[in-house]
């Protein structure tokens, strides 16, 4: 398990250099001038030139992307052309605000895509069956932001019940930062109105960005369920006379976990994606808006990065999923 | 009995989310402007930023030597109390208002507009401009200073409204490293001498401000206490919220926004024609548009008209620059009509039969597109292929820029969308960096290529002039030469509107500019 473990961390290392000579690529040979726009629209030429001096835009490419990852190595992923300030720090501020809108939405598709896949298969071909197949579909056939903006419409507009702007409500003040998730750092600090003030503004982006992963979660849950239902070993459940919750939870669900992990595992990565259009909708400063606005403006330091933390998480949620099969499936690891 | 228990609990827990739930969407408080703004404020350093937005806000957090009087380009005192200029437009001599102090206690003084001059010149970008023309600055006494310049230029004191004023002492306490002008501190943190404090800033969400009693223009009584930007990219959540009290006014609307916007009796829309305007810039390079007459005949080709309509947040344009700065004046025969008929005999005249031509736009603006397809369903009708093509405005910018040393056919652009507002108040603001020579991939937009050295001329010119009365007539002729050649069309002129709480008192739009004059503004 160790060597695997190693194995995959090489892996992912080589992965983060080949992404960042990717984007490197990509960012530097679309043909752009940030200097301009740190600049302002003042600026001088003779200004200009000490601008992409400063900024180290007059070196050649191959010259650029050595220093870059010279830097990288000492954990500095370079400075923001925006705001001046170390492209590290400023991800470690966003990041979390994005981790915790992703974990909202990670509770929500468990309990609704595999509590509505179960329900599903449990009374197949029923009302439920048919219901929980039409919210799949649906779930899977609209954009995010369009949920978004419906949520937003019925919950907030017109029964007035929860929030949509930001990650707490107008004068409340953000608790001391610790972790950088509110809703931790407000019950840590044992600020329990700021608690819960997080949470309530975690519901409608978090259900929002968690649409499509309960679509496909439940459709999974679904056919998983009912080809575990249909095994020996849960008749053999039934026949000692087991309650019927305890062979459909324990028996039949364990048993059918591993695609459903699998399928979870690969749309955590989605998630992270997703929730770049869910914060533009609901105003959440995480780190999508922060990437989003840093292709608007070419800063380049910054859109490399995100996308090598952004492989990063990726590349450690894929190594987690595998070790969460492993732990269900022990025949897996040889 | 677990099933009791189980109830029972669910109730518990039901009546405490009834009892805190309004808590979490409740409305703000009374003495408190909550307001969204368009973009995200990349730094509050009053000496880096770039965005106008950002200097809007930070407009009422520092303060600048000089200003401009309400509605008007005439320089007002702020931190100066008077000035006078050397009759060549090269020596300023300021004299400073005393007995001001910065928000954290620190006097202000000479040595203050010195240290700002020395830190703006040092991070060159933002506010670097202003100092461009200045050859040698000297404190005469702690609240008197001198600026000499390197040329003429009577424009200098409205340039001085774009330098903010930071206090030495605490630059320097907050300094990581000597001499880095506490450039991280200034990123998120503001120390001024203005009327609001900045009292915490959630990068890319909220910044929060807060009165400051010991402000040197003073308060009336009810003023807001807080004022608080929030950062909402998305159009349809700034109106919910404004619809529902949580903001008090918002900066993006779509135009549909607004007319629904206007139905709400608790909501009021503050409108004002701005000084920004929308051209469509023709290359005056290469390709048909070389030619006036072809120029002219596409200008015609646009139905002016159709456009307010569909984007109401237009009105017609008072040509190179907007009439506020020209006593009124308009240069004469300037194309705001559709009249295909003049287009067509005017494309005869110059002997160019159909072609195909591309329009160039920032993605996302929507706007632009809708006027690219006005234009194109009536170009269409002169034979005329219009390609709108779309990139983002960092690729867009570059790639205009680089045209002019490549003149690569390959990547020759026929035209583009062009929003321009000002920075200072002077119509050498529009002039000088749309239409100079010098503007060509340097300071400005003239990514056409425009090149008239007579133009050129007459621009230095105006700048030396401190007759306001004489700067305009030289405006005039460079304005008609500009109208008569039509390196560009026209399209319209861009209504400032601001979406409001009906409650909200003291708000007053200041024509020049896109500020919201928090200190003026209080709630009934």
């Amino acid at each position: 398990m160790g060597l695997l473990i190693l194995r995959r961390l090489a892996f992912m290392l080589l992965t983060l250099v080949g992404m960042s000579l990717f984007i490197f690529l990509v960012t530097h040979v679309v043909p752009q001038d940030p200097a301009r726009l740190v600049a302002g629209d003042y600026a001088t030429r003779a200004t200009l030139e000490k601008v992409r001096r400063d900024l180290g835009l007059d070196r050649p490419l191959w010259e650029q992307y050595y220093l870059y990852m010279r830097a990288l190595v000492r954990g500095d992923l370079g400075r923001s052309f925006m705001s001046n300030k170390p492209v590290l720090r400023e991800i470690l501020t966003f990041l979390p605000a994005t981790i915790e809108l992703s974990l909202a939405s990670v509770v929500f598709s468990l309990v609704l895509g595999i509590g509505l896949g179960v329900l599903s298969a449990v009374h197949c071909g029923r009302v439920i069956d048919h219901l929980s197949r039409v919210i799949s579909v649906a779930g899977a056939a609209m954009p995010i932001f369009w949920y978004g903006l419906m949520l937003q419409l019925v919950f907030y507009r017109r029964l007035g019940w929860l929030p949509v702007g930001g990650r707490l409500g107008p004068g409340v003040p953000a608790p001391p930062s610790i972790t950088g998730f509110y809703t931790v750092d407000a019950l840590l600090a044992g600020h329990w109105t700021t608690a819960w003030n997080a949470v309530v503004h975690l519901i409608l982006p978090g259900l929002s960005l968690s649409f499509l992963t309960v679509a496909i979660l439940a459709r999974i849950t679904r056919s998983s369920m009912l080809e575990s239902l249909s095994q020996d070993y849960v008749r053999t459940a039934r026949s000692k006379g087991l309650p019927e919750r305890r062979v459909v939870m324990v028996h039949a669900l364990r048993n059918a976990s591993l695609p459903i992990v699998t399928v979870f595992g690969l749309r955590l990565g989605a998630v992270f994606a997703g929730a770049v259009l869910t914060e533009a909708v609901f105003a959440w400063p995480g780190i999508g808006t922060y990437a989003y606005k840093a292709i608007e403006f070419s800063d380049f330091p910054v859109i490399i990065g995100f996308a090598v933390i952004a492989s990063m998480l990726y590349a450690m949620v894929n190594l987690f999923t595998d070790l969460v099969s492993f732990a269900l499936d022990p025949r897996l690891k040889r | 009995m677990r099933r009791w228990v189980t109830v029972l609990g669910a109730l518990v827990a039901g009546l405490g989310l009834l009892t805190a739930w309004p808590a979490a969407i409740g409305a703000p408080a009374r003495d408190t402007f909550n307001f969204a703004t368009i973009t995200k404020v990349a730094s509050l350093d009053p000496h880096r930023i770039t965005s106008g937005w950002d200097q809007y806000l930070l407009a009422y957090v520092y303060d600048v030597l000089v200003g401009r009087k309400r509605g008007s380009s005439e320089p007002e005192p702020r931190l100066a109390v008077s000035w006078r200029v050397s009759p060549n437009a090269k020596v300023y001599t300021v004299r400073l208002r005393q007995g001001v102090k910065f928000h954290d206690g620190s006097d202000f003084t000479a040595e203050a507009v010195k240290f700002s001059i020395e830190r703006a010149q040092h991070f060159k970008v933002g506010a670097g401009w202003v100092l461009e023309d200045v050859e040698r600055f000297e404190i005469v006494d702690p609240f008197t200073v001198r600026f000499t310049l390197k040329q003429p230029n009577a424009l200098f004191l409205s340039w001085l409204d774009s330098l903010f004023i930071v206090s030495p002492s605490h630059v320097k306490k907050n300094e990581r490293r000597p001499g880095d002008y506490a450039a991280d501190w200034y990123a998120d943190n503001a120390n001024g001498t203005g009327p609001y404090r900045v009292t915490q800033r959630i990068p890319g969400d909220k910044v929060f401000l807060e009165k400051y009693e010991g402000y040197w223009g003073g308060w009336q009584a009810k003023h807001f206490r807080r004022i608080v930007q929030w950062e909402i990219s998305e159009a349809t959540t700034q109106r919910l919220m404004l619809e529902r009290g949580e903001l008090d006014a918002i900066r993006l609307f779509s135009s549909d926004d607004v007319r629904a916007m206007k139905r709400n009796p608790d909501l009021v829309i503050h409108e004002t024609p701005s000084t920004n305007q929308f051209y469509i810039r023709l290359n005056m390079a290469a390709g048909p548009t070389t030619d006036a007459r072809v120029r002219k005949a596409l200008a015609y080709a646009f139905d002016y008209r159709l456009f307010y309509q569909i984007e109401d947040a237009f009105g017609p344009s008072d040509g190179p620059c907007v009439s506020e700065f020209m006593g009124g004046w308009k240069p004469s025969g300037l194309i705001n009509e559709l009249n295909m008929a003049r287009a067509r005999q005017l494309l005869q005249e110059a002997g160019v039969g159909p072609f195909r031509m591309t329009f160039l736009y920032p993605t996302g603006v929507e706007w632009e597109r809708r006027a690219a397809e006005i234009w194109q369903s009536n170009l269409r009708q002169l034979g005329i292929i219009l390609d709108i093509r779309t990139q983002t405005w960092p690729t867009m910018f570059a790639k205009l820029v680089a045209w002019k040393d490549t003149r690569d056919p390959a990547t020759m652009e026929n035209s583009y969308g062009q929003l321009w507002g000002v920075r200072y108040a002077d119509a050498h603001a529009y002039l000088n960096f749309m239409y100079r020579s010098d503007a060509i991939g340097g300071a400005g937009r003239n990514m056409m290529y425009y090149n008239n050295p007579e133009v050129d001329r007459l621009i230095d010119q105006a700048t030396w002039l401190p007759s306001l009365k004489a700067r305009i007539e030289v405006y005039k002729k460079v304005c008609q030469m500009i109208a008569d050649e039509a390196p560009d069309i026209f399209v319209g002129r861009v209504m400032m509107r601001l979406p409001m709480r009906k409650d909200v008192r003291g708000f007053y739009f200041d024509k020049l500019d896109w500020r919201i004059p928090f200190h003026h503004m209080w709630r009934e």
